[in-house]
């Protein structure tokens, strides 16, 4: 069975009341999820949160699912893009000019640097972006957005995402930059 | 992850080391997902059960009335007529012989009339078995 028909089947047993099958289902797809939601939000938190939440509207959802007519695992990844876009266009809202002229982030806690691998720098140089930035690097990136596409969902012009997506890869080049040096020093 | 690597249109500002962070953001995107917290777990898993619960208490109840047609409900009521049905069949046929030899002595007394009563009726009788053991 692939891994999408052991999704809709434990979706399947859940409806059907197997409440193991909730556990099982929840152990394949929300890492994921919370992966995705803390790129994108910069908080593990509030990643949970939203993660929680996408599971609760699949349960929700579980005794309407079609099998076959959608893939559970990317259905859900969907929703908790949205719920992340949601949240986001609920935090205070800066200007865009004033996200822009922000200077570059402040690096990661060195020690933070120095314990961890490359990719978790990235990770941490990524949550330390401010939001807009962030979002469209982790929409370009890691969802494989296209430019238009990220500035409907984040309401900017495509020249604006042009620009956060530089003024974002900047910054977590310099990071990376900075991380390499740090392992490099005796 | 990254599929095209680097951004379609090139950056009014490239970054640094370009494709050393193109990679890195690869890396990041293929890296496995931390495992998930208890706490977290079981929150979600809480959430699915009493999502369960309230979708059971929000199903309609089944109504027992033995109601025509329902076939869950006339299943047992159905095995208990037939039993009935069959006792008063037996007594019907019970009746009809009993009928049947009253008719038969009536007939022998050449009393079957119509609209003939049970007084007539017992007065046949008595006078048919007086007859009867008149002639032995």
């Amino acid at each position: 069975m692939t891994a999408e028909g052991v999704d809709d089947a434990l979706l399947a047993a859940y409806a059907a009341g197997d409440m193991s099958a909730s556990r099982a289902l929840t152990l394949r797809l929300a890492p994921r999820l919370i992966a995705t939601a803390a790129r994108l939000l910069g908080d593990r938190t509030e990643a949970e949160d939203v993660a929680q939440e996408t599971m609760l509207r699949l349960w929700r959802i579980a005794p309407d699912w079609r099998p076959g007519a959608a893939q559970p695992a990317t259905w859900a990844h969907r929703v908790a893009v949205n719920l992340c876009l949601d949240r986001l266009r609920r935090r205070p809202a800066r200007p865009l000019e004033e996200a822009e002229d922000v200077a570059d982030p402040a690096p990661p806690p060195l020690a933070a640097l120095e314990a961890a691998d490359r990719a978790a720098a990235l990770a941490a140089a990524l949550a330390a972006l401010p939001d807009r930035q962030r979002v469209a690097i982790s929409l370009r990136h890691f969802e494989e957005r296209s430019n238009p596409e990220i500035a409907e969902s984040l309401g900017v012009s495509v020249e604006a995402v042009e620009s956060l997506l530089a003024r974002g890869r900047r910054a977590l080049s310099r990071a990376l930059s900075a991380h390499a040096e740090k392992g490099d020093s005796p | 992850m990254t599929g095209n690597g680097s951004d379609p249109r090139p950056d009014r500002d490239p970054a640094p080391d370009a494709g050393s962070l193109d990679s890195a953001l690869a890396a990041l995107a293929a890296a496995p997902p931390p495992p998930l917290s208890e706490d977290f777990l079981n929150r979600v898993i809480g959430d699915a059960g009493r999502e369960h619960d309230r979708r059971v208490r929000a199903a309609p109840r089944v109504v027992h009335a033995p109601l025509r047609g329902d076939r869950r409900t006339s299943a047992r009521p159905a095995r208990g007529g037939l039993r009935a049905r069959i006792a008063a069949g037996a007594v019907g046929i019970a009746a009809s012989a009993c009928l049947g030899f009253l008719a038969g002595w009536s007939d022998l007394a050449g009393m079957a009339t119509p609209g003939f009563a049970d007084a007539d009726l017992v007065a046949a009788e008595a006078a048919f078995a007086a007859d009867w053991e008149d002639a032995l």
